[in-house]
């Protein structure tokens, strides 16, 4: 061994010292006074970002109740946990948390087979488990009395479909979905009711999310006269096809995608090119569920302050989860011995009104009352446009002409 | 042709490992007995096993030479494979598995076959590029996959006398799993078969003049390693219930393996096994609780530290004459 | 379908090869040189993104300014990265991999805790500009990135060929005792085609953030990248990476273009397949 291993290693101690001190805050002391919640996201690797989001909506959540002293007297712990984006892990991220950690429930989750494996791990261990962000319509279908979840896909598909029927009434209209589960059902149910609003698709196209060139796509579908195009990618998705259709020439006239575009981040990264694009979302700061403004504008406050930026929808979605099991809690005598059995009911019975949903669980955990609302990008803003309701302002549309 | 005779020190050895396993076996059998509490902890087990076959799986074929990028398309084929044939013609998961091993040992065979004449970093890209051809297959065959929709429902491994839904019957059956493949091993690294892609590894050139038909032991040894991943990949889709086409062919079940198994000591049976145990149930029981968020920085730094200081790997640690290496390197 | 849509296809897919070259040119020097498989090639690349990407919102400089910036603090951290990796044990390539695997997820997850998750792009209005060649539209930004990296690799080609230098690297590549015997100071070449490599990590950098975007996670997508171009262009072989780029790239939007996105990676795989099979030496053309 030479002077430069030990440098190294000297090196790597003190990294190791420092990233113990910093993250001092997330290792607590647990006591019988407290009650812990568990969170399962993927906090690192290709999903770090919207898990870390739904992270700090849960943690917001948290907070809040533990500032207004807890509930029952006793403090709510939460204790978080990294899934990596896989299965196997956060399968054991959950058997974790429920045996060692002694959680009375899990929330988080974001991509279907990770919150499809959480909510089999809440089943076997009989904890209930609110999903923050979930989508297929078959994984509420397994008689899970232990799973709930606070989105659903038809939150997307309808007002989209409602959307283009009614407002932008194209005729033909082109998908590019990403091969995910989420994704790929998200364009079938929108290709199937189109259809049965007498809508074309003639072009239904599959890539892979992360592909580094959409050039290809746009020359073809240049061919194909599209008057509108959804797009089922994700963020980074929308960056390259928004910028390569522009390189391009392409004549793009609507452009709709339910995930990424209402972001800040997407906003600012793209500007002047994020202009008159169309996404959907279930809260954003001033939109919200109408009658919650005042909920919606402590919210925002409230996050602003602790994390030191604007929250979006995905805040939003962990911050939901976290509160039905909080208003569940406080709902129930927590010195009970079947706490976590008493508490599955408890959040079967929520009728909570919260900023981005009224929270009524079907007899399968879903959501009743999840509805997304159509934006679209005007001057740098994220304005509501459908349904007519909640609409404050009017859809720009066809988007090239404005330009020319 | 080379006549394999095992020398009484060998063959003592070779008994003293299949005891030792043995016993280990027999111990790891009745855990569940012992701590009945502590189911979380087996959970951690269970998916040691499971990693730990895997790296086996990529340790032989690193074993007799070739490095393999690409394990995840046996992983992802077995997976598919055992989750379709069980789903399709309602049978038990416990046999479907060895189905689904039997496809990803086809693709295997086939790979094996084409690839047998590339070395060194050209078989490794051809695996990469492999893992794209099944995953294609799979994701564009809506009507027998469905697709990028993935499969849910899965049916969960079934051992009669436990209860349905418990986590019991894969903590014995994974542990089976690696029982067998680790005991299969053990046998024929003594054997003629193993000697034989042991020189192909030393020395192709030398091995081919000595006899030894290197397409063949290339092609049984690939196909072996195959089947063995597509188990893995089988059980993994029994026990998470839920796959798609991404998630079983994702590069991480290529880079897992190896990097298990190159950490474990490379160089002996037991490598992987170790390499697999330690990494896995370091991150979930320590690093995870300390560092939620940054707990990824951990494990790298671990890996980095451990091959600074044991460039053989852990187990690389012990003598070279030690009692678990294959056989004598050539350094 | 006409044929003006495959020169279309073409002309994109040229572009795209070019900047898979440029992502590849540092790790084939570095691997070829200095035996490092370099798993963490990616995540280099992003942290030259990073910091161009820093320099350009800070400074708001041009994004070629970006470009020394991004090499300079490449350079920096190959200087300490090479006191580490140079402690590593034989088998140099496998522990390299181990060893770069966990450099890997150590930096990724350190530019999530220091750049956060978000995606960023370093956007540069220049690039949407449109040229007439051959009665074909061509970008300024594709044009770009052609130039760039037919500069770079016939530049390092020349150094490869025609320097003095170039000959000991060579030397070194092909055999490393005999360059050793001849009298070349081995360690020496090691450092500076290292650092080198580097430096062209650092090039690439920038180019990524610009033409890509870059997050915390985005790296492992480059190093797949610079892992198949340089081993399809064969190890040492510099002018073949920008054969090798050109190939994938159109082949890759061909596919896409006349199959659909969803069969581009297999039908690519396949095709890779298929030359490496039928001749694995077949763009490098010597042994």
């Amino acid at each position: 061994m030479n002077l430069t291993k030990y440098l190294v290693l000297g090196f790597l101690v003190c990294i190791i010292g420092y990233l113990c001190a910093t993250f001092q805050g997330c290792v607590k002391k647990s006591s019988s006074e407290t009650i812990q919640i568990g969170e399962i996201d993927p906090l690192s690797g290709k999903l770090a970002k919207h898990g870390l989001e739904i992270h700090e909506g849960i943690v917001l959540a948290v907070e809040e109740i533990n500032a207004a002293g807890g509930i029952q007297g006793r403090e709510i712990k939460l204790i978080a946990r990294d899934d990596q984006s896989l299965p196997e892990v956060a399968f054991a991220n959950a058997q974790e948390l429920i045996q060692r950690e002694k959680v009375v429930a899990l929330t988080g989750g974001y991509v279907d087979t990770l919150v499809g494996t959480i909510s089999e791990a809440a089943r076997k261990n009989k904890t209930p488990y609110v999903a923050s962000a979930s989508l297929q319509e078959e994984l509420t279908k397994t008689n899970n009395p232990y799973f709930f979840r606070v989105s659903k896909l038809s939150g997307f598909v309808n007002p989209i479909v409602g959307f283009l029927t009614h407002e932008i009434k194209p005729s033909r209209i082109g998908i590019l979905y990403a091969s995910t589960p989420g994704s790929t059902e998200f364009a079938k149910k929108v290709r199937a009711l189109l259809k049965v609003n007498g809508i074309a698709v003639p072009f239904l196209e599959k890539f892979k999310p992360g592909i580094s060139d959409f050039s290809p796509l746009i020359f073809k579908m240049s061919n194909y006269d599209l008057d509108f195009i959804i797009s089922g990618g994700f963020l980074p998705d929308h960056i390259l096809f928004i910028r390569q259709v522009k390189e391009n020439n392409y004549r793009l006239k609507g452009y709709l995608g339910p995930w990424g575009i209402a972001y800040q981040s997407f906003i600012s990264q793209m500007k002047e090119d994020a202009e008159l694009l169309f996404s959907t979302c279930a809260w954003n700061p001033g939109i919200t569920l109408p009658g919650t403004e005042k909920k919606s504008r402590e919210f925002v406050e409230h996050f602003r302050k602790r994390f030191n930026k604007i929250p979006n929808t995905t805040n939003m979605h962990g911050y939901t989860s976290a509160l039905v099991i909080l208003d569940a809690l406080k709902r129930i005598d927590l010195n009970n011995k079947d706490l976590r059995e008493n508490l599955r009911k408890a959040i079967a019975s929520t009728d909570l009104v919260l900023p981005m949903e009224h929270v009524i669980f079907d007899d399968n955990g879903d959501p009743i009352d999840y509805n997304h609302v159509i934006i679209q990008i005007q001057k740098g803003r994220v304005v509501p446009v459908y349904p007519p309701e909640r609409a404050t302002g009017k859809p720009i549309y066809p988007m090239v002409d404005s330009k020319l | 042709m080379i006549v394999v005779t095992l020398t009484a020190r060998m063959q003592r050895h070779l008994y003293i490992k299949t005891g030792i396993i043995s016993i280990a076996g027999i111990f790891l059998l009745f855990l569940p007995q012992i701590i009945p509490g502590s189911n979380y902890f087996l959970q951690i087990l269970t998916t040691c096993f499971l990693y730990a076959t895997l790296a086996l799986s990529w340790n032989l074929l690193a074993y007799s030479g070739k490095i393999s990028l690409g394990h995840a398309a046996f992983f992802g084929v077995g997976a598919y494979g055992s989750s379709l044939v069980a789903l399709n013609f309602d049978i038990n998961p416990l046999l479907s598995i060895w189905c689904g091993g039997c496809f990803a040992a086809i693709l295997a065979c086939t790979g094996g076959f084409l690839f047998s004449r590339l070395k060194g970093a050209y078989f490794a890209l051809t695996t990469l590029a492999l893992v794209e051809i099944p995953k294609m297959i799979i994701e564009n065959w809506e009507t027998l996959t469905r697709g990028s929709l993935g499969l849910l429902n899965i049916p969960p491994l079934r051992i009669a006398s436990t209860i349905a839904q418990s986590y019991l019957p894969t903590y014995f059956i994974n542990l089976g799993v690696l029982m067998l493949v680790f005991l299969f091993l053990t046998l024929i690294f003594s054997s003629r078969w193993g000697w034989a892609i042991n020189a192909l590894r030393q020395d192709e050139k030398v091995s081919f003049s000595l006899g030894i038909n290197a397409t063949f032991y290339h092609v049984t040894t690939m196909t072996v390693s195959g089947f063995i991943a597509g188990v893995c990949g089988a059980i993994y889709a029994h026990s998470v219930g839920i796959i798609e086409p991404s998630m079983v062919f994702s590069i991480h079940y290529s880079a897992l393996p190896m990097v298990m198994s190159l950490f474990g000591g490379r160089s002996t049976i037991v490598g992987p096994i170790v390499g697999a145990f330690i990494l896995f149930s370091i991150d979930q029981l320590a690093f995870q609780a300390i560092l939620p968020i940054g707990h990824q920085i951990l494990y790298g730094l671990a890996i980095m530290v451990t091959i600074l200081y044991m460039p053989d790997g852990i187990m690389g640690l012990a003598n070279r004459e030690h009692l678990w290496h294959y056989s004598r390197q050539k350094k | 379908m006409n044929v003006a849509i495959y020169v279309k296809l073409v002309i994109s897919g040229l572009a795209l090869g070019s900047f898979y070259a440029i992502i590849a040119l540092g790790f084939s020097m570095i691997f070829g040189v200095t035996r490092v498989f370099n798993l963490a090639h990616g995540e280099l690349l992003l942290i030259a993104g990073y910091s161009a990407y820093a320099a350009w919102k800070t400074w708001g400089i041009n994004f070629w300014l970006t470009i020394p910036i991004a090499i300079l603090v490449l350079l920096a951290v190959g200087i300490v990265l090479y006191k580490v990796l140079s402690s590593i044990d034989e088998p140099l390539e496998l522990n390299t991999i181990v060893f770069t695997f966990g450099l890997a997820l150590f930096f990724q997850n350190l530019m999530l805790i220091l750049f956060s998750a978000n995606y960023r792009i370093l956007s540069s209005p220049q690039w949407t500009k449109t040229l007439q060649v051959f009665g074909a539209t061509i970008t300024s930004g594709s044009l770009t990135l052609l130039t760039t990296s037919l500069l770079a690799v016939l530049i390092l080609y020349f150094i490869f060929r025609h320097t003095f230098w170039g000959k000991i690297l060579r030397a070194t590549i092909q055999d490393r005792e005999a360059a050793r015997l001849l009298g070349i100071n081995v360690n020496n070449t090691v450092i500076l085609a290292f650092l080198s490599g580097m430096a062209l990590v650092g090039l690439a950098g920038p180019f990524f953030a610009s033409f890509h975007y870059i997050y915390p996670a985005g790296g492992m997508e480059a190093t797949l990248i610079a892992i198949i171009i340089t081993i399809v262009a064969g190890v040492g072989h510099v002018r073949a990476i920008i054969w090798a780029g050109w190939g994938i790239g159109i082949v890759e939007n061909l596919v896409t273009g006349i199959l659909g996105a969803a069969y581009r990676e297999g039908i690519t795989a396949i095709i890779l397949i298929m030359i490496l099979l039928y001749k694995p030496y077949a763009l490098s053309n010597s042994q």
